[in-house]
């Protein structure tokens, strides 16, 4: 059994009076998003998140495979979340049974595979037989809260930046082309889940917000790791810049109304925007940076 | 002769005078004496400091960053009490996955078998490390007055040397008074309590929660800044507290 974080009355009761009086210990606002920081390695589909001190390393990988037999048309795709002690002492190494880490899998999980973010359906090289199986795997670096957040903007952006070796088929023959020898071809991305966690927070007695008359319970987004031993309640809301909500988990906590409900949704709306943005702009900066000579070889060209 | 200071590396030959080896070695952190063959090599990467505070003695340590606290006799510590043990004294952490030490209910000013302390689970205790065995398990003690309960305030981690620092500054006497400390930039915008533990705990108290915020703030971007940037950092997060307060 791994140790847990040490939480002392004074840090607990004095976390829980500052939010009273609209502080955070961190400096930012009740719904500020941390600033998100998206860097990209050599290889296509290596990409490094960062959201304050919590720091995600996403890895997107691919090879040939054989698709399942219900469903000959679709490739495969897999996401990995394992927690190790790099993140902090509390998390055990290989012990993929705790609550928050499977919650954590499954909504990264449901977010971005279940809604369709990724077009399986183009994976496929030969119908079945032979398809693309991409995987994600994801690396919990530093744990300052956000874990959620940070991984299905990490893994979604490792998606964007990720290319596939370039295939020509000839009936069952299928000829892989090496990077080195033809361009790759990115993924097809039909959508752009954003993950934003809020953490609620009950300043008055239990019995105040299950009888009270007036809502005082105190919402934040994005919170670092002291704010989410504290908190009484946590709600993951998942957007994409369609407006359309891809996923919405609150699993127990901290009981809340439907019109808070709706007032978080459209608080992550706007940060889906920003983030989506961020992300494209990114990864279009890092395919710049790579190919200045795209120019000159573009072989399509206005008459 | 002279004191001397000069930067070593784990397993480095330590520069000693010769005349250094007649007289009394005291040896401190980050210096280990091999049982085996009695030579002395630094373990740690830092500054090795050689003084001499009397003739025919000799004093060595490696001054090193860490931030895992490993407990010595005498320490001053802030710790948080986790349980009970065996009904005769307090389980206390004194660093998050760190083993936990003890500290009898009779390490208590006035206590007696019947007369018992009433510290609860979660509590933040100052206190003195009163053993500290490298096999066995550290004991505390809070005898003297100072020590004891720290009541509300705000308690935030910061790396051992820093802890050290803020701790023993007003110690060096060969600082003059005109320089300003951390403590001293505090003392101007606000009245606080301050208890600073060595194990990289350091426990803030003021009036209002906008400034023991301001000074928790403080301290925390003070671990990672220069001296000189102290002042500056002061006044911005007083600034800044200040202003959410008129909104």
């Amino acid at each position: 059994m791994a140790k847990d974080i040490e939480i002392s009355n004074s840090e607990s009761k004095f976390l829980l009076e500052a939010l009273r009086q609209n502080y955070r210990l961190d400096g930012r606002l009740f719904d500020q998003f941390r600033d998100v920081e998206v860097t990209f390695g050599n290889e296509y589909g290596d990409v490094t998140v960062k959201m304050g001190d919590t720091r995600v390393h996403c890895r997107i990988s691919c090879q040939i495979s054989q698709p399942y037999e219900d469903r000959p048309f679709e490739g495969l795709f897999l996401i990995s979340t394992e927690n190790s002690p790099m993140a902090g002492p509390q998390f055990e190494n290989g012990n993929n049974t705790d609550e928050d880490e499977i919650l954590c899998a499954r909504i990264i999980e449901k977010a971005v595979r279940r809604s369709g973010a990724l077009d399986i359906e183009g994976l496929c090289i030969v119908a079945g037989s032979k398809c693309w199986a991409v995987r994600a795997d994801v690396h919990f670096l530093n744990c300052d809260g956000g874990f959620i957040d940070a991984s299905c903007i990490a893994v979604m952006a490792g998606l964007i930046h990720f290319k596939k070796p370039d295939i020509t088929v000839h009936g069952e023959q299928v000829i892989i082309h090496p990077i080195e020898e033809r361009e790759p071809t990115p993924l097809g991305i039909l959508h752009i889940p954003i993950c934003v966690t809020f953490s609620f927070f009950n300043p008055k007695e239990t019995e105040e917000n299950i009888k009270g008359e007036s809502n005082e319970e105190i919402t934040v987004i994005d919170a670092t790791l002291k704010e989410e031993l504290l908190r009484d309640g946590v709600l993951t809301v998942t957007l994409n810049k369609n407006r359309e909500v891809v996923q919405v988990s609150k699993a127990g906590g901290l009981p809340m109304d439907a019109l808070s409900l709706m007032s978080c949704c459209h608080k992550a709306y706007s940060i889906t925007e920003k983030v989506t943005d961020q992300i494209v702009q990114a990864v279009k900066e890092d395919y710049k940076s790579r190919n200045k000579y795209s120019e000159l070889l573009s072989s399509e060209n206005a008459r | 002769m002279q004191p001397q200071t000069v930067v070593v590396l784990p397993g480095d030959k330590l520069p000693l005078s010769p005349s250094s080896s007649q007289s009394a070695l005291t040896l401190g952190p980050g210096i280990y004496c091999n049982p085996q063959t009695h030579e002395i090599i630094p373990t740690q990467a830092g500054i090795a400091h050689i003084t001499h505070p009397k003739p025919h003695r000799t004093q060595l340590y490696v001054d090193y960053d860490s931030k895992r606290y490993i407990p010595c006799v005498g320490d001053l510590v802030i710790g948080c009490i986790v349980g009970t043990q065996g009904g005769d004294s307090y389980r206390v952490s004194l660093s998050n996955f760190s083993n936990d030490v003890s500290l009898p209910y009779m390490a208590f000013p006035n206590a007696s078998k019947k007369n018992r302390p009433t510290l609860v689970k979660g509590d933040l205790v100052y206190a003195k490390v009163a053993s500290a065995e490298k096999e066995l398990e550290a004991t505390l003690e809070c005898l003297d007055p100072g020590f004891g309960i720290l009541e509300d305030g705000m308690v935030l981690d910061c790396p051992l040397r820093f802890a050290r620092m803020l701790l023993f500054e007003g110690d060096d006497k060969q600082k003059k008074e005109g320089t300003s400390s951390l403590l001293r930039l505090l003392a101007r915008h606000t009245k606080f309590e301050i208890a600073i533990g060595i194990n990289g705990k350091i426990w803030i108290k003021c009036d209002t929660v906008s400034d023991t915020l301001a000074c928790y703030r403080i301290v925390l971007e003070c671990c990672k800044s220069p001296v000189s940037q102290y002042d500056s950092i002061v006044k911005r997060h007083f600034k800044e507290v200040a202003k959410v307060v008129e909104e």
